[in-house]
């Protein structure tokens, strides 16, 4: 962009529909809360009430968690893996792959005893996989249309960055 | 490479410490960590072996906030540096914004800092990412140990390119900030 100081507005429908996509999936399904990350670890979606859970933390966790699982899938069955569910006492968590290497992470809580009620639960009841069509149709959508940054900031957004790393990674050196 | 997300208004840079085993890529971001105001930084991850070698990464968020409308994310992370945790390593450069590579200065680590600095471009080169593009330091780490390589012959092993290069003792705070200062304004100079 040219340096007047003022940021582009908006990316466009694509990653609109990727987002409402990911909002809409985590009601439907009954999440308590759902994070769409990239093939980096970088969260580009989210829906839900995160609560007290640390998202980032949260994000980075499943990260790892699905990328060695995935490493370890080949081996173990042959396949490709492209579901990962953990089951614990009060909450349920399942993540998915989602096209051009995302990962859409689903946090449930539900409680002990719906575990062993297949009539609980959406068509995400313990038991079933949410159905992650939606996102995955809109995150294609968006590949297609090409998310390549097209403007940058500026060099008044960078010189006031710069600013502000001087002002956190302060400390003695 | 850098998410910069115009609808949220948000920007995540990632930032990796790369080098050797043992060489103190943790320990730089332990210091990071204890430094940075409490307000300004996430928790911190390590998924770490009983003996505290980095097993899949380190990871620490800090929050720049907000800057001109946009709220700025840094992601810092380290890789494991053992040789055989490659998978890893490749896994968490996906996507890079910066790099950060902590040498260990002493004379018998010469040849792993190379040899991980080669694994570096490797790895690089997978992904078709280049090194010459990416903002990149170097930090020659443990400058407080007897026997050491003098920095003249540690960049011309390491640093043929001339990138910036700083002297470190990590486990002081020596040389970190320094460092990360450095990578992290090349990264958003390369947002502008
Ligand atoms: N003397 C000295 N020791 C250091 C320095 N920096 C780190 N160490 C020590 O070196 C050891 C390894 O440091 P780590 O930070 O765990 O190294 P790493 O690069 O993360 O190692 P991996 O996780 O195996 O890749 C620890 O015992 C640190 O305390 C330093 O500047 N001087
Ligand atoms: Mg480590």
């Amino acid at each position: 962009m040219t340096d007047s100081g003022r940021v582009p507005e908006q990316r466009g429908v694509p990653e609109a529909s990727l987002r409402t996509s990911v909002r809409d999936t985590v009601q439907r399904e009954g999440a308590r809360v759902g994070f769409l990350f990239d093939d980096s670890g970088m969260v580009s979606a989210a829906g839900g009430n995160p609560g007290d859970l640390e998202p980032t933390s949260f994000v980075s966790l499943s990260f790892a968690q699905f990328a060695a699982a995935r490493d370890l899938a080949p081996e173990a069955t042959g396949g490709e893996l492209s579901r990962l569910a953990q089951v614990g006492g009060r909450c349920r968590f399942v993540l998915s792959s989602i096209f051009g290497g995302r990962t859409l992470a689903l946090l449930f809580d539900d409680a002990p005893e719906a575990l062993h009620d297949t009539r609980k639960g959406g068509s995400s009841g313990p038991g079933s996989y949410p159905d992650v069509m939606d996102v995955d149709r809109a995150a294609q959508a968006l590949s297609e249309a090409g998310s390549r940054r097209v403007e940058g900031l500026g060099v008044n957004w960078s010189r006031d960055a710069e600013g502000e790393i001087d002002r956190i990674f302060k400390g003695e050196d | 490479m850098s998410m910069i997300n115009y609808a949220s208004r948000e920007i995540n840079c990632k930032i990796v410490y790369y080098g050797t085993g043992l060489g103190g890529k943790t320990t730089n971001l332990e210091w990071v960590h204890s430094r940075v105001d409490p307000e300004s930084r996430g928790k911190m991850i390590s998924l770490a072996t009983e003996t505290d070698r980095t097993l899949f990464f380190d990871f620490l968020p800090v929050d720049l906030g907000s800057i001109r409308g946009f709220k700025t994310r840094f992601h810092l992370y380290t890789v494991p540096g053992q040789v055989y945790y490659n998978a890893s390593r490749k896994l968490i450069l996906k996507g890079v914004d910066g790099i950060i590579f902590v040498a260990d200065s002493q004379a018998q680590r010469a040849e792993a800092n190379i040899e991980a600095m080669h694994n570096l471009f490797e790895n690089l080169e997978s992904y078709g990412y280049d090194l010459e593009t990416i903002p990149f330091a170097i930090q020659y780490n443990k400058r407080d140990l007897d026997n050491i390589l003098s920095v003249e012959d540690l960049r011309e092993q390491l640093n043929p390119a001339g990138v910036p290069d700083f002297e470190g003792v990590a486990i002081e705070g020596k040389g970190v900030f320094e460092t990360l200062r450095a990578v992290s304004k090349l990264v958003v100079k390369t947002l502008n």
